[in-house]
Protein backbone atom coordinates (compact mmCIF):
# COMPACT_ATOMS: atom_id res chain seq x y z
CA UNK A 1 0.00 0.00 0.00
CA UNK A 2 1.58 3.28 -1.10
CA UNK A 3 -0.94 6.09 -0.91
CA UNK A 4 -2.75 5.65 2.40
CA UNK A 5 -1.98 7.42 5.65
CA UNK A 6 -3.67 7.67 9.00
CA UNK A 7 -4.33 11.33 9.70
CA UNK A 8 -6.13 11.05 13.02
CA UNK A 9 -7.08 8.62 15.74
CA UNK A 10 -9.55 8.73 18.61
CA UNK A 11 -10.62 6.49 21.42
CA UNK A 12 -13.17 6.17 24.20
CA UNK A 13 -11.66 4.48 27.23
CA UNK A 14 -12.41 0.74 27.36
CA UNK A 15 -14.37 -0.52 30.35
CA UNK A 16 -17.93 -0.88 31.56
CA UNK A 17 -19.93 2.23 30.71
CA UNK A 18 -23.48 1.36 31.71
CA UNK A 19 -24.61 4.98 31.41
CA UNK A 20 -23.49 5.36 27.78
CA UNK A 21 -24.91 3.94 24.55
CA UNK A 22 -22.91 2.59 21.64
CA UNK A 23 -23.81 5.81 19.83
CA UNK A 24 -22.20 7.84 22.63
CA UNK A 25 -19.04 5.73 22.57
CA UNK A 26 -18.69 5.59 18.79
CA UNK A 27 -19.37 9.25 18.19
CA UNK A 28 -16.91 10.20 20.93
CA UNK A 29 -14.08 8.24 19.30
CA UNK A 30 -15.04 9.51 15.84
CA UNK A 31 -15.05 13.16 16.88
CA UNK A 32 -11.70 12.76 18.56
CA UNK A 33 -10.24 11.17 15.42
CA UNK A 34 -11.67 13.85 13.15
CA UNK A 35 -10.36 16.61 15.44
CA UNK A 36 -6.98 14.89 15.51
CA UNK A 37 -6.93 14.90 11.70
CA UNK A 38 -8.08 18.50 11.49
CA UNK A 39 -11.06 17.34 9.45
CA UNK A 40 -14.82 17.42 9.78
CA UNK A 41 -17.38 14.73 9.04
CA UNK A 42 -18.23 16.65 5.86
CA UNK A 43 -14.73 15.81 4.58
CA UNK A 44 -15.37 12.07 4.86
CA UNK A 45 -16.16 10.12 1.66
CA UNK A 46 -17.02 6.79 3.34
CA UNK A 47 -17.56 5.68 6.92
CA UNK A 48 -17.16 2.06 8.06
CA UNK A 49 -18.50 1.14 11.47
CA UNK A 50 -17.09 -2.07 12.94
CA UNK A 51 -19.41 -3.64 15.49
CA UNK A 52 -20.73 -7.05 16.46
CA UNK A 53 -23.82 -6.69 18.58
CA UNK A 54 -25.60 -3.36 18.14
CA UNK A 55 -28.16 -4.44 15.54
CA UNK A 56 -29.62 -2.81 12.47
CA UNK A 57 -28.54 0.65 11.25
CA UNK A 58 -25.85 0.98 13.88
CA UNK A 59 -23.48 2.86 11.60
CA UNK A 60 -26.14 5.30 10.49
CA UNK A 61 -27.21 5.86 14.07
CA UNK A 62 -23.69 6.92 15.02
CA UNK A 63 -23.28 9.03 11.90
CA UNK A 64 -26.40 11.02 12.79
CA UNK A 65 -24.57 12.28 15.86
CA UNK A 66 -21.67 13.43 13.68
CA UNK A 67 -23.86 15.61 11.46
CA UNK A 68 -24.90 13.16 8.77
CA UNK A 69 -23.59 14.36 5.44
CA UNK A 70 -25.23 11.82 3.15
CA UNK A 71 -21.94 10.08 2.35
CA UNK A 72 -22.08 6.27 2.56
CA UNK A 73 -22.04 4.75 6.04
CA UNK A 74 -21.51 0.99 6.07
CA UNK A 75 -21.67 -1.35 9.06
CA UNK A 76 -19.08 -4.13 9.17
CA UNK A 77 -19.29 -7.28 11.26
CA UNK A 78 -16.47 -9.81 11.43
CA UNK A 79 -16.57 -10.76 15.11
CA UNK A 80 -13.37 -9.72 16.93
CA UNK A 81 -11.81 -8.99 13.54
CA UNK A 82 -14.41 -6.34 12.67
CA UNK A 83 -12.02 -3.40 13.03
CA UNK A 84 -9.52 -5.06 10.73
CA UNK A 85 -12.22 -5.57 8.12
CA UNK A 86 -13.28 -1.91 8.33
CA UNK A 87 -9.68 -0.73 7.99
CA UNK A 88 -9.03 -2.99 5.02
CA UNK A 89 -12.13 -1.71 3.22
CA UNK A 90 -11.22 1.90 3.90
CA UNK A 91 -7.59 1.57 2.93
CA UNK A 92 -8.46 -0.31 -0.26
CA UNK A 93 -10.92 2.37 -1.31
CA UNK A 94 -8.27 5.05 -0.89
CA UNK A 95 -5.51 3.06 -2.55
CA UNK A 96 -7.79 2.43 -5.53
CA UNK A 97 -8.58 6.13 -5.87
CA UNK A 98 -12.28 5.69 -5.10
CA UNK A 99 -12.01 7.79 -1.95
CA UNK A 100 -9.58 10.23 -0.37
CA UNK A 101 -10.90 10.31 3.18
CA UNK A 102 -12.42 7.36 5.09
CA UNK A 103 -13.53 7.27 8.70
CA UNK A 104 -13.29 3.88 10.43
CA UNK A 105 -15.07 3.51 13.75
CA UNK A 106 -14.98 0.46 16.00
CA UNK A 107 -17.50 0.34 18.81
CA UNK A 108 -19.00 -2.21 21.15
CA UNK A 109 -21.32 -2.53 24.12
CA UNK A 110 -20.54 -6.12 25.01
CA UNK A 111 -23.16 -7.94 27.09
CA UNK A 112 -22.00 -9.45 30.35
CA UNK A 113 -21.50 -13.19 30.41
CA UNK A 114 -20.30 -15.62 27.77
CA UNK A 115 -19.97 -14.26 24.24
CA UNK A 116 -21.20 -16.46 21.42
CA UNK A 117 -19.12 -17.17 18.36
CA UNK A 118 -21.19 -18.61 15.58
CA UNK A 119 -21.59 -22.07 17.03
CA UNK A 120 -24.18 -24.40 15.55
CA UNK A 121 -27.24 -25.24 17.63
CA UNK A 122 -26.07 -28.81 18.29
CA UNK A 123 -22.77 -27.45 19.64
CA UNK A 124 -24.59 -25.08 21.97
CA UNK A 125 -26.96 -27.74 23.33
CA UNK A 126 -24.07 -30.22 23.65
CA UNK A 127 -22.18 -27.81 25.93
CA UNK A 128 -19.54 -27.14 23.29
CA UNK A 129 -20.48 -23.49 22.70
CA UNK A 130 -18.15 -21.99 25.29
CA UNK A 131 -15.42 -19.81 23.78
CA UNK A 132 -13.00 -19.85 26.75
CA UNK A 133 -13.01 -23.65 26.56
CA UNK A 134 -11.46 -23.49 23.10
CA UNK A 135 -8.79 -21.14 24.43
CA UNK A 136 -8.28 -23.61 27.26
CA UNK A 137 -7.84 -26.46 24.77
CA UNK A 138 -5.29 -24.41 22.80
CA UNK A 139 -3.48 -23.43 25.99
CA UNK A 140 -3.31 -27.04 27.21
CA UNK A 141 -1.97 -28.12 23.83
CA UNK A 142 0.64 -25.34 23.89
CA UNK A 143 1.85 -26.51 27.30
CA UNK A 144 1.95 -30.12 26.15
CA UNK A 145 3.81 -29.53 22.90
CA UNK A 146 6.32 -26.81 23.84
CA UNK A 147 8.35 -25.93 26.92
CA UNK A 148 5.81 -23.29 27.94
CA UNK A 149 4.56 -23.60 31.50
CA UNK A 150 1.63 -22.35 33.52
CA UNK A 151 4.03 -19.83 35.05
CA UNK A 152 4.68 -18.47 31.55
CA UNK A 153 0.95 -18.04 31.04
CA UNK A 154 0.84 -16.09 34.28
CA UNK A 155 3.81 -13.98 33.24
CA UNK A 156 2.09 -12.84 30.04
CA UNK A 157 -0.67 -11.44 32.22
CA UNK A 158 1.84 -9.87 34.61
CA UNK A 159 3.65 -8.19 31.69
CA UNK A 160 0.54 -6.78 30.10
CA UNK A 161 -0.91 -5.54 33.37
CA UNK A 162 2.44 -3.82 34.02
CA UNK A 163 2.15 -2.11 30.67
CA UNK A 164 -1.41 -0.94 31.33
CA UNK A 165 -0.56 1.03 34.45
CA UNK A 166 0.23 4.05 32.31
CA UNK A 167 -2.61 3.67 29.82
CA UNK A 168 -5.59 5.85 30.78
CA UNK A 169 -7.75 4.01 28.23
CA UNK A 170 -7.27 0.58 29.82
CA UNK A 171 -9.99 -1.11 31.89
CA UNK A 172 -7.57 -2.51 34.45
CA UNK A 173 -4.56 -0.40 35.47
CA UNK A 174 -3.26 -2.29 38.47
CA UNK A 175 -0.18 -4.49 38.47
CA UNK A 176 -0.67 -8.14 39.28
CA UNK A 177 1.89 -10.66 40.50
CA UNK A 178 2.48 -14.15 39.17
CA UNK A 179 1.08 -15.50 42.43
CA UNK A 180 -2.10 -13.45 42.10
CA UNK A 181 -2.63 -14.75 38.59
CA UNK A 182 -2.02 -18.33 39.65
CA UNK A 183 -4.35 -17.90 42.63
CA UNK A 184 -7.19 -16.43 40.57
CA UNK A 185 -10.25 -18.52 39.83
CA UNK A 186 -9.88 -21.38 37.35
CA UNK A 187 -12.01 -20.85 34.24
CA UNK A 188 -10.95 -23.51 31.73
CA UNK A 189 -7.76 -25.24 32.78
CA UNK A 190 -5.02 -24.23 32.48
CA UNK A 191 -6.49 -20.75 32.05
CA UNK A 192 -7.39 -18.78 35.15
CA UNK A 193 -9.43 -15.62 35.39
CA UNK A 194 -6.45 -13.24 35.23
CA UNK A 195 -5.18 -15.06 32.13
CA UNK A 196 -8.34 -14.17 30.19
CA UNK A 197 -9.49 -10.80 28.87
CA UNK A 198 -12.82 -9.31 29.86
CA UNK A 199 -15.30 -8.59 27.10
CA UNK A 200 -16.24 -4.95 27.66
CA UNK A 201 -17.42 -1.64 26.20
CA UNK A 202 -15.36 0.84 24.23
CA UNK A 203 -14.72 2.58 20.94
CA UNK A 204 -11.82 3.67 18.78
CA UNK A 205 -11.58 5.40 15.41
CA UNK A 206 -9.12 6.31 12.70
CA UNK A 207 -9.26 8.75 9.81
CA UNK A 208 -7.59 7.37 6.69
CA UNK A 209 -6.58 9.69 3.89
CA UNK A 210 -4.71 9.69 0.61
CA UNK A 211 -1.34 11.37 0.86
CA UNK A 212 -2.57 14.22 -1.32
CA UNK A 213 -5.62 14.84 0.85
CA UNK A 214 -3.56 14.77 4.03
CA UNK A 215 -1.10 17.20 2.52
CA UNK A 216 -3.88 19.50 1.39
CA UNK A 217 -5.36 19.53 4.89
CA UNK A 218 -1.93 20.13 6.44
CA UNK A 219 -2.05 16.97 8.55
CA UNK A 220 0.75 16.90 11.11
CA UNK A 221 2.61 13.57 11.44
CA UNK A 222 0.67 11.39 9.00
CA UNK A 223 1.32 7.69 9.66
CA UNK A 224 2.01 5.50 6.65
CA UNK A 225 -0.24 2.47 6.15
CA UNK A 226 2.21 -0.06 4.70
CA UNK A 227 -0.24 -2.96 4.71
CA UNK A 228 -3.71 -4.02 5.80
CA UNK A 229 -4.34 -7.70 5.21
CA UNK A 230 -7.68 -9.42 5.58
CA UNK A 231 -8.22 -13.15 5.19
CA UNK A 232 -11.12 -15.50 5.79
CA UNK A 233 -10.90 -19.07 6.93
CA UNK A 234 -10.21 -22.04 4.72
CA UNK A 235 -11.38 -25.57 5.57
CA UNK A 236 -8.07 -26.57 7.17
CA UNK A 237 -7.93 -23.61 9.58
CA UNK A 238 -8.18 -24.39 13.27
CA UNK A 239 -10.12 -21.83 15.27
CA UNK A 240 -13.29 -21.55 17.30
CA UNK A 241 -16.11 -22.53 16.57
CA UNK A 242 -14.92 -25.41 14.42
CA UNK A 243 -16.11 -28.92 15.25
CA UNK A 244 -13.11 -30.63 13.67
CA UNK A 245 -9.69 -30.01 12.17
CA UNK A 246 -7.22 -32.11 10.17
CA UNK A 247 -5.06 -34.38 12.32
CA UNK A 248 -1.93 -32.91 10.81
CA UNK A 249 -1.16 -29.90 8.68
CA UNK A 250 -3.95 -27.75 10.03
CA UNK A 251 -3.51 -24.09 9.25
CA UNK A 252 -3.84 -20.71 10.96
CA UNK A 253 -5.72 -17.83 9.40
CA UNK A 254 -3.96 -15.55 11.87
CA UNK A 255 -0.58 -16.59 10.49
CA UNK A 256 -1.84 -16.20 6.94
CA UNK A 257 -3.00 -12.64 7.66
CA UNK A 258 0.39 -11.76 9.13
CA UNK A 259 2.29 -13.24 6.20
CA UNK A 260 0.18 -11.34 3.70
CA UNK A 261 0.81 -8.11 5.57
CA UNK A 262 4.57 -8.67 5.63
CA UNK A 263 4.56 -9.37 1.90
CA UNK A 264 2.46 -6.33 1.13
CA UNK A 265 4.62 -4.08 3.30
CA UNK A 266 7.85 -5.55 1.95
CA UNK A 267 9.25 -6.04 5.44
CA UNK A 268 9.70 -8.88 7.91
CA UNK A 269 9.17 -9.36 11.62
CA UNK A 270 12.73 -8.22 12.26
CA UNK A 271 11.79 -4.75 11.07
CA UNK A 272 9.09 -4.25 13.71
CA UNK A 273 9.60 -1.96 16.69
CA UNK A 274 6.39 -2.88 18.50
CA UNK A 275 3.39 -5.19 18.16
CA UNK A 276 -0.17 -5.05 19.44
CA UNK A 277 -1.59 -8.56 19.19
CA UNK A 278 -4.77 -10.31 20.24
CA UNK A 279 -4.12 -11.53 23.75
CA UNK A 280 -7.64 -12.78 24.28
CA UNK A 281 -5.92 -15.02 26.80
CA UNK A 282 -2.32 -15.51 27.86
CA UNK A 283 -1.79 -18.51 25.59
CA UNK A 284 -3.18 -16.57 22.63
CA UNK A 285 -0.38 -14.02 23.01
CA UNK A 286 2.22 -16.78 22.97
CA UNK A 287 0.54 -18.36 19.95
CA UNK A 288 0.54 -14.93 18.29
CA UNK A 289 4.34 -14.83 18.65
CA UNK A 290 4.32 -17.92 16.43
CA UNK A 291 1.60 -16.71 14.05
CA UNK A 292 3.37 -13.37 13.51
CA UNK A 293 6.74 -15.15 13.04
CA UNK A 294 8.21 -13.28 16.00
CA UNK A 295 9.90 -16.52 17.02
CA UNK A 296 10.40 -20.03 15.76
CA UNK A 297 7.57 -22.48 16.50
CA UNK A 298 8.18 -23.91 19.94
CA UNK A 299 10.17 -20.91 21.17
CA UNK A 300 7.18 -18.82 22.27
CA UNK A 301 7.94 -19.09 25.97
CA UNK A 302 11.63 -18.50 25.30
CA UNK A 303 10.81 -15.18 23.64
CA UNK A 304 8.69 -14.18 26.61
CA UNK A 305 11.32 -15.24 29.15
CA UNK A 306 14.03 -13.32 27.29
CA UNK A 307 12.23 -10.11 28.18
CA UNK A 308 12.13 -9.10 24.51
CA UNK A 309 8.39 -8.47 24.57
CA UNK A 310 8.34 -6.23 27.63
CA UNK A 311 8.23 -2.45 27.38
CA UNK A 312 12.02 -2.23 27.67
CA UNK A 313 12.71 -5.20 25.41
CA UNK A 314 13.81 -5.31 21.78
CA UNK A 315 10.25 -5.95 20.52
CA UNK A 316 7.62 -4.77 22.99
CA UNK A 317 4.30 -6.57 22.62
CA UNK A 318 1.07 -5.03 23.89
CA UNK A 319 2.57 -1.93 25.49
CA UNK A 320 -1.01 -0.67 25.72
CA UNK A 321 -1.68 -3.45 28.21
CA UNK A 322 -3.30 -5.61 25.57
CA UNK A 323 -6.78 -7.00 25.80
CA UNK A 324 -5.86 -8.67 29.09
CA UNK A 325 -5.73 -5.21 30.69
CA UNK A 326 -7.75 -3.01 28.37
CA UNK A 327 -10.65 -5.43 28.07
CA UNK A 328 -12.04 -6.48 24.72
CA UNK A 329 -14.80 -4.46 23.10
CA UNK A 330 -15.15 -6.89 20.21
CA UNK A 331 -15.72 -4.56 17.28
CA UNK A 332 -13.38 -1.89 18.62
CA UNK A 333 -10.37 -3.89 19.72
CA UNK A 334 -8.49 -3.72 16.41
CA UNK A 335 -8.89 0.03 16.08
CA UNK A 336 -7.84 0.31 19.71
CA UNK A 337 -4.60 -1.42 18.73
CA UNK A 338 -4.16 0.98 15.82
CA UNK A 339 -4.73 3.93 18.17
CA UNK A 340 -1.85 2.67 20.31
CA UNK A 341 0.51 2.02 17.40
CA UNK A 342 -0.20 5.45 15.88
CA UNK A 343 0.40 7.15 19.23
CA UNK A 344 3.71 5.29 19.57
CA UNK A 345 4.87 6.06 16.03
CA UNK A 346 4.09 9.74 16.54
CA UNK A 347 6.09 9.73 19.77
CA UNK A 348 3.01 10.75 21.73
CA UNK A 349 2.59 7.75 24.05
CA UNK A 350 3.88 9.55 27.10
CA UNK A 351 5.30 7.41 29.90
CA UNK A 352 4.80 4.21 27.88
CA UNK A 353 6.56 5.58 24.78
CA UNK A 354 8.72 2.99 23.04
CA UNK A 355 11.86 4.92 22.22
CA UNK A 356 12.69 5.13 18.54
CA UNK A 357 9.54 3.33 17.40
CA UNK A 358 9.24 3.64 13.62
CA UNK A 359 7.36 0.52 12.48
CA UNK A 360 4.50 -1.18 14.31
CA UNK A 361 2.04 -3.99 13.71
CA UNK A 362 -1.43 -4.74 14.98
CA UNK A 363 -3.22 -8.02 14.61
CA UNK A 364 -6.77 -9.24 15.24
CA UNK A 365 -8.83 -12.30 14.42
CA UNK A 366 -12.50 -13.02 14.76
CA UNK A 367 -14.29 -16.18 15.78
CA UNK A 368 -14.86 -18.35 12.81
CA UNK A 369 -13.88 -16.38 9.86
CA UNK A 370 -11.65 -13.31 9.69
CA UNK A 371 -8.11 -12.29 10.57
CA UNK A 372 -6.33 -9.05 9.82
CA UNK A 373 -2.90 -7.53 10.27
CA UNK A 374 -1.96 -3.85 9.93
CA UNK A 375 1.59 -2.54 9.50
CA UNK A 376 2.21 1.15 10.04
CA UNK A 377 5.32 3.34 9.86
CA UNK A 378 6.19 6.87 10.87
CA UNK B 1 -47.00 -37.54 21.53
CA UNK B 2 -45.38 -34.45 23.01
CA UNK B 3 -42.40 -32.75 21.43
CA UNK B 4 -40.33 -33.62 24.49
CA UNK B 5 -41.17 -37.29 24.15
CA UNK B 6 -40.33 -37.24 20.47
CA UNK B 7 -36.91 -35.87 21.25
CA UNK B 8 -36.16 -38.58 23.74
CA UNK B 9 -33.25 -40.57 22.35
CA UNK B 10 -33.28 -38.45 19.22
CA UNK B 11 -29.84 -37.69 17.79
CA UNK B 12 -29.07 -34.04 18.40
CA UNK B 13 -28.24 -33.56 14.72
CA UNK B 14 -28.64 -36.21 12.02
CA UNK B 15 -25.45 -35.10 10.31
CA UNK B 16 -23.35 -36.30 13.25
CA UNK B 17 -24.21 -40.01 13.27
CA UNK B 18 -24.79 -43.02 11.10
CA UNK B 19 -28.22 -44.45 11.90
CA UNK B 20 -26.75 -47.82 12.93
CA UNK B 21 -26.07 -48.55 15.65
CA UNK B 22 -28.93 -46.34 16.81
CA UNK B 23 -27.40 -43.63 19.01
CA UNK B 24 -28.35 -44.11 22.64
CA UNK B 25 -26.86 -42.92 25.89
CA UNK B 26 -23.88 -44.98 26.89
CA UNK B 27 -23.93 -47.06 23.71
CA UNK B 28 -21.44 -47.12 20.85
CA UNK B 29 -22.07 -44.69 18.00
CA UNK B 30 -20.52 -44.18 14.60
CA UNK B 31 -19.75 -40.55 13.91
CA UNK B 32 -20.43 -39.61 10.30
CA UNK B 33 -17.77 -37.70 8.39
CA UNK B 34 -17.75 -36.73 4.73
CA UNK B 35 -14.80 -37.33 2.46
CA UNK B 36 -14.09 -35.62 -0.83
CA UNK B 37 -13.13 -38.19 -3.52
CA UNK B 38 -11.23 -35.49 -5.40
CA UNK B 39 -9.16 -33.56 -2.87
CA UNK B 40 -9.58 -35.97 0.09
CA UNK B 41 -10.72 -33.25 2.50
CA UNK B 42 -12.55 -34.72 5.49
CA UNK B 43 -15.35 -32.83 7.22
CA UNK B 44 -17.30 -33.17 10.43
CA UNK B 45 -20.23 -32.74 10.60
CA UNK B 46 -20.61 -34.37 7.20
CA UNK B 47 -21.22 -31.91 4.37
CA UNK B 48 -22.77 -32.83 0.99
CA UNK B 49 -20.26 -30.69 -0.90
CA UNK B 50 -16.54 -30.35 -0.27
CA UNK B 51 -15.71 -27.00 1.33
CA UNK B 52 -12.39 -26.97 -0.49
CA UNK B 53 -13.18 -27.92 -4.09
CA UNK B 54 -16.97 -28.09 -4.26
CA UNK B 55 -17.20 -31.73 -5.36
CA UNK B 56 -19.97 -34.01 -4.03
CA UNK B 57 -18.70 -35.91 -1.01
CA UNK B 58 -19.10 -39.46 0.30
CA UNK B 59 -20.20 -40.25 3.84
CA UNK B 60 -17.94 -42.48 5.93
CA UNK B 61 -18.17 -43.86 9.45
CA UNK B 62 -15.41 -42.73 11.75
CA UNK B 63 -13.58 -45.68 13.22
CA UNK B 64 -12.33 -45.43 16.80
CA UNK B 65 -10.36 -45.60 19.01
CA UNK B 66 -8.95 -42.10 18.85
CA UNK B 67 -6.13 -40.41 20.72
CA UNK B 68 -6.82 -37.30 22.81
CA UNK B 69 -4.54 -34.40 21.86
CA UNK B 70 -5.88 -31.85 24.34
CA UNK B 71 -8.60 -31.54 26.97
CA UNK B 72 -10.01 -29.03 29.41
CA UNK B 73 -12.79 -28.70 31.96
CA UNK B 74 -15.70 -26.33 31.44
CA UNK B 75 -16.67 -24.81 34.77
CA UNK B 76 -19.27 -22.35 33.44
CA UNK B 77 -21.76 -23.59 30.86
CA UNK B 78 -23.64 -21.35 28.44
CA UNK B 79 -27.35 -20.74 28.97
CA UNK B 80 -28.18 -22.88 25.93
CA UNK B 81 -26.25 -25.89 27.18
CA UNK B 82 -28.23 -29.04 27.96
CA UNK B 83 -25.45 -30.30 30.20
CA UNK B 84 -24.54 -28.83 33.56
CA UNK B 85 -21.02 -27.70 34.40
CA UNK B 86 -18.53 -28.89 35.35
CA UNK B 87 -17.85 -31.17 32.44
CA UNK B 88 -14.89 -32.07 30.31
CA UNK B 89 -14.27 -31.48 26.58
CA UNK B 90 -11.46 -32.79 24.42
CA UNK B 91 -10.04 -32.95 20.93
CA UNK B 92 -9.67 -36.56 19.78
CA UNK B 93 -7.53 -37.53 16.81
CA UNK B 94 -8.97 -40.39 14.73
CA UNK B 95 -7.02 -42.78 12.51
CA UNK B 96 -8.85 -41.46 9.44
CA UNK B 97 -6.90 -38.20 9.77
CA UNK B 98 -9.41 -35.89 11.43
CA UNK B 99 -9.58 -34.51 14.97
CA UNK B 100 -13.01 -33.97 16.52
CA UNK B 101 -14.06 -31.60 19.34
CA UNK B 102 -16.47 -33.21 21.77
CA UNK B 103 -17.53 -33.92 25.32
CA UNK B 104 -15.27 -36.26 27.27
CA UNK B 105 -15.38 -38.39 30.36
CA UNK B 106 -14.26 -36.81 33.62
CA UNK B 107 -11.00 -38.77 33.62
CA UNK B 108 -10.04 -38.19 29.97
CA UNK B 109 -6.76 -36.40 29.33
CA UNK B 110 -4.10 -35.93 26.66
CA UNK B 111 -2.69 -39.13 25.09
CA UNK B 112 -5.62 -41.24 26.31
CA UNK B 113 -7.08 -43.77 23.89
CA UNK B 114 -10.83 -43.14 23.66
CA UNK B 115 -13.97 -44.58 22.09
CA UNK B 116 -17.04 -42.63 21.03
CA UNK B 117 -20.31 -43.31 22.85
CA UNK B 118 -23.72 -41.67 22.98
CA UNK B 119 -24.32 -39.11 25.72
CA UNK B 120 -27.82 -38.21 26.89
CA UNK B 121 -28.62 -34.56 27.43
CA UNK B 122 -31.10 -33.08 29.88
CA UNK B 123 -33.63 -32.50 27.09
CA UNK B 124 -33.49 -36.15 26.04
CA UNK B 125 -31.39 -35.66 22.93
CA UNK B 126 -28.32 -37.76 22.25
CA UNK B 127 -24.96 -36.20 21.53
CA UNK B 128 -21.57 -37.93 21.70
CA UNK B 129 -18.64 -38.10 24.09
CA UNK B 130 -15.21 -39.62 24.29
CA UNK B 131 -14.64 -42.24 26.98
CA UNK B 132 -11.37 -43.94 27.82
CA UNK B 133 -11.01 -47.17 25.88
CA UNK B 134 -9.60 -48.99 28.91
CA UNK B 135 -12.75 -48.43 30.99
Amino acid sequence: MKNVVISGVGIHAFGRHDDLTYRDLGSHAAREALDDAGASFADVDFTFVANVGAGTAKGANIAQLLGASGSPVISVEAACGSSGAALQLGATLIESGAASCVLCIGVEKTPRGLVSAGFEDWQMRSGLGVIPAYFGLDAAELLATTDATVADLADVSVKNHDHAVHNPNAMYRRRVTREQVLDSKMVCDPLRLLMLCSPTDGAAAAVLMSRERAQALGVDKPINVLAVSLVSKIPTDSFVPMAARPSTGWTSFAARAAQQAYEEAGIGPGDLDLVECQDTDSASELLAYRALSLCAPGDEAGLLRSGATTFAGRLPVNVSGGLLSKGEPLGASGLGQVHEVVSQLRGEAGVRQVLGARVGMSHVFGAGHTASAVILSS
Amino acid sequence: MSADALRTSTPIDDRLFFPQPQPRAGGPVHLRISACPTCELLAFPAEPRCAQCGCPTEDRPLTDPAVVVTATTVLYASAESEIDAPYRIAVADFPAGISIYGLAGDDVDRDDLVNVVGRGLSNGEITFEFLRADR
